[in-house]
């Protein structure tokens, strides 16, 4: 078949290029009409469900709420496992589902079965919501707002009702989350000396209120002829018009709302505050939808948005568009790693010319790298995978492989011909370039297999890992199989076309004139010493990768994003105005760092958020100059640890965005060792969790013990005194509901102003609300017309409640975690089981589990192992079928360690740290190895069995003298297309394949001399050829 | 080592590094995990230690500039004991009507006795004049005797009449208060009646022991003893207040911004002394564990927690004794991030859910 397709080819050479110019054309057009991205998408499978429950505390949300959303949600196919967060306010579902699984139908399913909740949830509770569908990434940009004669609520209504629904409706924005600000309500704010006055209850104000105005459809009148629409007007729905409602009526007289209460336009109290730069205002957050590209989608944000600058600078609001971009990092990226590639690209020209010594054959070699990389690209495109920095790596770190498919079949081609030519009867041309395109064809197709398949367990991997690194995979083995068709199709076609009637020179080029004779030389030095040089090798490969362990880990290296994420939580109970005060020391002081350009800040979370934060938690985003080095980044993001490590009272994270991503993913799995412990109650869970942890910390090897969910959160405990309700005639939700109004307020009705509605809500008003001593002196009117203060119906006191609650598959878990250090993870498991089990009592209400990193490790490992096994006996299998002979396949697999010993060597000596994409490196530099070495055990064989020569020193060399100028290409071009990349790696877009290509470089120096000096010193020592006889 | 099984596993295994969720074991150590960077042990910090047998948290003068705290040097305050209770304004209008009546009864006494002195002179006349020349008629010095015996019943029954007002003005409202609705010339109830000042009752619980201190009360409609206004006792109520139980007292206060029928704050001295103690304002405190707590800044870089369990609530803050000394400084600015500070190990940790 491969035959059949080389002599296709030379006979359709023209048809071959044509189709070749065509893919190639339209590839670029592809390309340059692709959309950019960072990373792929690698958000899990997960469908989250938020249910607001204002004003209820943790332990209501969790039995109201979170209870019965698990409950309706539970037998979904496809679920993986449940998780559940139970915060004050706020019930947070997560639902896992299996990572093979439709997101949009798992979505169509879930809500279709939070529809059912509708009767089930308490009233003033809800809607469940599935969470818009964000992109991995999320943020596609920050913004903010701030003034200095508009007022927080003013600022809030703009953002609220002009540049939300401007960025909402942009194509690919999922959520625009807002924080901070202050939520227009027009608020009856009781004052209780006027209910005193009156003796009128808070009740009967709310009932007043509902009664007073609303937005109410009234329906029509139809008669034969026509239909006329009903429409009500006159309800009061201003300040004035409200505070003329009639309440009751006293001797005569009408007490109105305005008599019992301020009635004024007021915020709604707040989930979270923001800042920017320092000073009060309102952030907005701009979510990509799922699969969104977040360049794209960023430009067309920032066009539907132009123009707003001029219309908020007139109403002197200062605008803040570019908070955080993350589209900045992405086209800087872009950029620099194409300048790089374009630096990489001009070496490889300048090798191929040198060695080649003739122009023809270098543009051969030249052509067949964009055509292989290009339809990578389109077929890429074409299956859905959207570019991104993991594909670009894929398929530059296939460059090797493809290099030298395209130079081993124009390198044997043109010496053939010129070969051909010094014959006495040359062969018919097409016969020779047919003949020599076979002649390294097969062991070609064989190596380009092993490469591939060796790539093959990337897209096994499971997890975070497998969906950031698939895409890289899949572009280097499409890479990897377009250029072999390359090779077998558009090569040999441009090799006849240009070179059969060029005028060839007789000798070798001058490159390899001048180091094929030092080279064999070399060659006759080692095969007197073979033993030598083996220890040696062997000796280095000790060291190399005794070395190994001290190097440090890294799921993936820091990206210098010129931006930074700062998290900073305090003890749950802190109040916003805190958080914010402390928010805006941090932001003085982060701003005072060199290179720092804007520092934003929001405390608690946003309306619709996914977030379980509390009032204590902030997050700050801090964006630097854009022209910052990776060097300099990281000394800003030293600077900025170094503050935070300063500031008492915060518990804090600094990382750059999509590291910060990435670990937010993965996070709940990090922990090697957790014994989950289930059970309904939750003090007995807690006393348990306690005995658990006591215990853990006896072990050796463990540390940071830590108890999850054990956090408090202060609470003024109400606990209402039933004899006392009962002898002044109250039910208890009466004395509830009244606590909720003074407080929380309660919605009485919605109000229309022009275009946009407001709440009517009843409150206590502000100063009364910040008191906790207040809360005693709350009147609640009895049934006997009596306004009686809420310390007589109740016992007020303040102490410390819980702050969340967890579950895992609708069960109650508090978990207790640890960090083993200094023994093996499973010799530690087994003693903490062992103990546990001995001396803590369980039953079947409480129960414990043991799980961690290290067994869901294990796990995946189980797996990866079974397939990577597979791989390798197939691996195996095909380099026996390319060499046949198993003494041959063990000499080449027993060198390849040598060939990683330059890998190391390279992560050594640029101080970096191994992380997966270190890894890849090390596996493409295995394929490159492998390649090179069937290439060179199979030329043995042809030389010996085709060509029928004596298996002998001068055979030897001969051998590896031939398959030096396209072994020295394949490096050399490789590892100076890698160069530019390697050097300086610490800079934006070079991250992750920087160290990639610094271990290729670093391995490539090794894989060379180990093919072209150990290799055939080896083969010449311990290999056995079939000679046969002429 | 695990470093090496993998690699050893990569390229024997033709294949595979293996990673999961975390990116594997291999970078389980090394993960860069900065929330850790910061002390998360669960014990206590090397920034905090016992002082005097209370827990403290020291910092840097730089860390104290970082964070911004405010401090306020506490003062003396010297406040009288007071015992909180209800006052109504109330209606006096059946006092005025027997006050009126009984003004009405004694012009009507009046006249009756002038009348007799009157009629009393004529008679002694004929008496007289009938002894010296007999000219004046039996009849009419009979006459003279029953006119005079007539208004002597009026008069009588005058005086029983206004003894019955006085009777039913101090059983209503009170000895006190009914002599000076019967005090034709009292300056306090000529103010009631022009409303320049209204009558309040005050009820007061009989476990508070405040009656000998009550001379002046304060009341207001708000429940702010800052801006309560005197009053003034006028005498013990004869009668209790229609729904709370205790001890009712009749006073007086300005009529300002007042209307009958309205309920007042009232603040009573108690019996006890006055308490002298320092202030320390609302935005000071922080609770924790059940209760009110204090950082009162010890030395330079000394922040101690002290317990406001045993102090006054007053208006807008606490008054506490032998807990913060005068001249010291408390935290009025930042005392919840010492708070945090102190319980560092108890700061949740959000994104490991």
């Amino acid at each position: 078949m491969l035959s059949a397709l080389v002599r296709f080819s030379i006979n359709f050479r023209g048809v071959v290029i044509a189709i070749a110019t065509l893919v190639m054309i339209y590839s670029i057009y592809r390309l340059n009409r692709a959309g950019l991205d960072i990373f792929p998408e690698f958000s899990p499978n997960l469908i989250v469900v938020q249910t607001e429950a204002s004003g209820y505390s943790t332990e209501q949300v969790e039995i109201l709420v979170t209870r019965p959303i698990e409950s309706v949600l539970s037998g979904l196919i496809g679920i993986d496992h449940v998780r559940s967060e139970s915060i004050q306010g706020l019930s947070i579902v997560n639902i896992y589902f299996e990572e093979n699984t439709d997101i949009y139908r798992n979505r169509q399913l879930v809500t279709e079965r939070l529809s059912g909740l509708t009767n089930i949830l308490p009233e003033g509770v809800g809607p469940a919501v599935p969470v818009p569908m964000a992109s991995s990434s999320a943020t596609i940009l920050t913004m903010g707002v701030t003034s200095d004669s508009k007022n927080l609520m003013e600022l809030r209504n703009i953002v609220d009702w002009n540049l939300v629904p401007t960025i909402l409706s942009v194509p690919g924005v999922a959520d625009v989350n807002v924080f901070g600000g202050e939520v227009k309500q027009l608020q009856i704010k009781v004052l209780p000396e006027k209910l005193i006055r009156f003796n009128i209850g808070v009740n009967e104000v709310i009932e007043a209120a509902k009664q007073a105005t609303g937005i109410l459809g009234v329906g029509f009148v139809e008669n034969s002829n026509q239909r006329l629409t009903l429409k009500v007007v006159g309800l009061p729905d201003t300040k004035e018009e409200l505070a003329k409602v009639v309440l009751t009526k006293d001797k005569g007289l009408n007490i109105t709302l305005g008599d019992v209460a301020n009635i004024d336009y007021g915020p709604e109290p707040p989930f979270g505050k923001a800042a920017v730069m320092g000073k009060e205002g309102v952030v907005l957050m701009v979510i990509g939808q799922y699969g969104a590209n977040t360049l794209n989608v960023s430009n067309a944000v920032e066009q539907a948005i132009s123009g707003l600058d001029n219309i908020f600078a007139k109403n002197d609001i200062t605008f803040y568009p570019t908070l955080f971009r993350p589209a900045n990092y992405i086209e800087r990226s872009v950029n620099s790693i194409f300048g790089h590639l374009l630096i990489g690209g001009m070496f490889v020209v300048t090798v191929l010319a040198l060695f080649l010594a003739n122009i023809r054959t270098a543009f051969i070699s030249v052509m067949a790298i964009p055509l292989s990389l290009l339809t990578a690209i389109l077929v890429l495109l074409e299956m859905g995978v959207n570019l991104n920095i993991m594909v670009i790596g894929g398929l530059a770190i296939a460059l090797g492989e493809v290099v030298d498919d395209a130079i081993i079949d124009t390198e044997n081609i043109f010496r053939r011909l010129r070969q051909n030519r010094l014959l006495d009867t040359p062969l018919p041309l097409k016969e020779v370039v047919y003949n020599a395109s076979m002649e390294v064809r097969g062991s070609v197709v064989y190596a380009s297999f092993i490469v591939a398949l060796v790539f093959l367990p990337l897209l096994h991997i499971s997890g975070i890992t497998g969906r950031l690194f698939e895409p890289l995979g899949m572009a280097y083995i499409l890479s990897i199989m377009l250029s072999l068709l390359v090779a077998l199709t558009v090569t040999p076609a441009m090799c006849y076309l240009l070179l059969a009637n060029d005028k060839l020179k007789d000798t070798e080029p001058f490159m390899i004139r001048v180091l094929q004779p030092l080279y064999a030389s070399s060659l006759r030095l080692i095969a007197r010493a073979p033993y030598v040089i083996i220890t040696i090798s062997i000796l280095l490969c000790i060291l190399g990768l005794s070395v190994l362990p001290g190097v440090g880990g890294q799921f993936i290296p820091n990206l210098r994003e010129g931006h930074y994420i700062v998290h900073t939580s305090s003890v749950s109970g802190t109040s916003l105005e805190e958080s914010l005060r402390v928010g805006n020391q941090l932001t003085k002081a982060f701003l005072d760092i060199p290179g720092v350009v804007s520092v934003s800040q929001w405390a608690g979370r946003a309306e619709r958020g996914a977030d379980t934060f509390g009032s204590h938690y902030s997050e700050f985003e801090v964006d630097l100059d854009y022209e910052l080095s990776g060097k300099e980044q990281q000394a800003v993001l030293d600077e900025i640890r170094e503050i935070l490590e300063t500031y008492p009272g915060i518990r804090y994270e600094a990382y750059n965005f999509l590291s910060e991503r990435i670990y937010e993913t993965i996070s709940g799995y990090t922990t090697p060792i957790v014994v989950n412990v289930y059970g309904n109650e939750l003090d007995a869970l807690d006393r348990k969790a306690t005995e658990v942890a006591a215990i853990m910390q006896e072990i050796d090897g463990a540390r940071s013990v830590q108890v999850q969910s054990s956090s408090v959160s202060p609470q003024l405990h109400i606990e209402l005194n039933l004899d006392q309700l009962k002898f002044h005639g109250l039910s208890p939700v009466e004395v509830v509901s009244v606590i909720k109004a003074a407080y929380e307020g309660e919605v009485v009705a919605s109000y229309q102003e022009q275009n946009r509605i407001h709440d009517i809500s009843v409150i206590y008003p502000e100063e009364l609300r910040e008191t906790p001593e207040y809360a005693s002196s709350l009147l609640i009117k009895s049934a006997s017309g009596r306004l009686i203060p809420l310390d007589e119906l109740a016992d007020i006191k303040q102490q410390s409640g819980r702050y969340n609650i967890l579950h895992q598959d609708g069960q109650r878990l508090q978990s207790i975690t640890s960090d083993v250090v200094g023994r093996d993870i499973v010799s530690f498991m087994n003693e903490l089981q062992e103990k546990i089990l001995n001396k803590v009592a369980f039953n079947a209400e409480l129960y414990p589990e043991f799980t961690g990193a290290a067994i869901e490790q294990a796990k995946a490992r189980e797996e990866l192992i079974v397939f990577s096994l597979i791989i390798m006996s197939i691996v195996l299998i095909l380099i026996y079928v390319a060499i046949r002979n198993l003494r041959h396949v063990f000499l080449m697999l027993l060198n390849l360690p040598f060939a990683l010993v330059g890998g190391v060597i390279a992560v050594i000596v640029t101080g970096a740290n191994l992380s997966v994409g270190s890894l890849v490196g090390f596996v493409t530099l295995f394929g490159i190895t492998i390649r090179n070495s069937i290439m060179l055990v199979s030329h043995y064989q042809f030389l010996i069995e085709e060509e029928k020569m004596p298996w002998n020193i001068d055979v030897m060399i001969k051998g590896a003298q031939e398959r030096l100028p396209s072994i020295l290409m394949t490096a050399l071009v490789t590892a100076l297309a890698m160069l530019p990349i390697a050097i300086d790696s610490d800079n934006p877009g070079r991250e992750i394949m920087g160290p990639m290509a610094a271990i290729i470089i670093g391995g490539l120096a090794s894989s060379t001399i180990l093919n072209l000096l150990i290799m055939p010193a080896v083969m010449f020592t311990f290999g056995r050829y079939k000679e046969t006889s002429e | 080592m695990k470093q090496f099984i993998v690699i050893i596993l990569l390229l024997l295994g033709g294949g595979y590094f293996i990673v999961n969720e975390s990116g594997s074991a291999l970078f389980n150590e090394t993960v860069e995990d900065h929330d850790d960077d910061d002390d998360d042990e669960t014990g206590l910090s090397s920034k905090k230690q016992l002082v005097e047998g209370s827990l403290s948290v020291s910092l840097s003068d730089d860390t104290q500039r970082l964070a911004g705290f405010k401090t306020l040097v506490v003062e003396s305050l010297t406040v009288q004991k007071e015992v909180q209770t209800i006052a109504n304004v109330i209606n006096i209008n059946s006092l005025i009507k027997l006050k009126l009546q009984y003004e009405n009864a004694a012009a009507k006494r009046n006249v009756i006795r002038t009348q007799l002195n009157s009629v009393s002179a004529a008679l002694e006349q004929l008496e007289k004049l009938n002894a010296k020349t007999t000219n004046v008629s039996l009849k009419q010095l009979q006459e003279a005797h029953a006119e005079k015996q007539q208004l002597l019943v009026s008069l009588s029954a005058e005086d029983t009449f206004l003894s019955n007002l006085k009777i039913e003005m101090k059983q209503e409202w009170g000895n006190d208060l009914a002599e000076i609705a019967m005090n034709f010339d009292s300056e306090i109830f000529q103010r009631l009646l022009n409303r320049q000042e209204f009558l309040v009752l005050l009820t007061i619980n009989p476990a508070d022991k405040v009656t000998d201190s009550m001379a002046i009360v304060f009341v207001n409609l708000l429940n702010d003893r800052f801006t309560a206004r005197k009053a003034y006792l006028i005498s013990v109520a004869p009668y209790s207040h229609s729904t709370l139980n205790g001890e009712t007292f009749f006073l007086r206060t300005d009529a300002d911004g007042l209307r009958e029928g309205m309920q007042l704050y009232a603040w009573i001295p108690s019996n006890q002394r006055s308490s002298t103690g320092v202030f320390v304002p609302d935005n000071a405190v922080i609770w924790t564990d059940g209760l009110p707590w204090v950082y009162v800044q010890t030395d330079a870089n000394t922040f101690q927690r002290r317990s406001l369990a045993n102090a006054q609530e007053i208006n807008e803050g606490w008054l506490i004794n032998n807990v913060v000394e005068v001249g010291e400084k408390i935290v009025t600015s930042g005392a919840q991030t010492l708070l945090s500070e102190e319980f560092k190990w108890a700061i949740p940790d959000e994104d490991d859910d």
